[in-house]
């Protein structure tokens, strides 16, 4: 069954690697100390490995299975809307804690939180989706 | 909706693998199919059909509830 918008299945090993590469690389980075004449590089480099993890993340949920049938299809979008609805849950949950919360967060803890919602998405498609199809394998039938 | 596909595989002497690489599904779909936590579409039924030399309504049954 052709999907028009899923990569080749090689591209889920390039983005097993280069996500948790990005995310690494973006935390040390973030902890580092570099002197003023090298913030434009602390910046190049901090966007360049923001790109890897979500490019790796998003070729990681966009590649194709080895065989992209019907039911592997029906699997995928099921993942989908779950992992929408309970993304819409989050950020909804997020503006109530912001604008109901005694003690809200604070503006960067609100930006953390949001971009949490953001990945949370991504992780919860691939782990979702990889436990259907590895359950769906280990029925004898 | 019921069916005999995993009685009609194993007559015709068929692994789950064998009869998915013949239908170009996967086992996952097969599997799926036989212990009917999914229906296939129409298409995957006739090849289903095809590929163990049956009519699809050999294959496949209405119940009361579908």
């Amino acid at each position: 069954m052709r999907s028009k918008f899923l990569l080749p299945h090689q591209f889920k090993w390039i983005g097993y690697i280069i996500a948790p590469m990005g995310i690494i690389l973006w935390s040390i980075i973030q902890k580092s100390h570099f002197p003023h004449h090298f913030l434009n590089l602390r910046a190049l480099i901090l966007t360049i490995s923001a790109c890897m993890f979500v490019f790796g993340f998003f070729f990681t949920v966009f590649a194709r299975e080895k065989i992209e049938d019907e039911y592997i299809s029906l699997k995928r979008l099921e993942t989908f809307q779950l992992a929408s609805i309970i993304q819409c849950f989050l950020i909804i949950t997020g503006f109530f804690l912001i604008g109901f919360a005694k003690n809200p967060m604070s503006i960067e803890n609100q930006m953390f939180y949001f971009m949490g919602c953001i990945f949370f998405y991504y992780l919860f498609y691939i782990a979702r989706f990889q436990y259907v199809i590895q359950r769906a394998n280990k029925l004898k039938g | 909706m019921r069916n005999i596909l995993r009685e009609e595989r194993t007559k015709n002497g068929l692994t789950q693998i064998q009869l998915a690489d013949l239908v170009g599904v996967s086992r996952q779909s097969i599997i799926a199919i036989e212990t009917k936590k999914y229906t296939p579409t129409i298409i995957l039924a006739l090849k289903l059909a095809k590929a163990l030399n049956k009519k699809v309504e050999e294959l496949f049954f209405l119940e009361n509830d579908d």
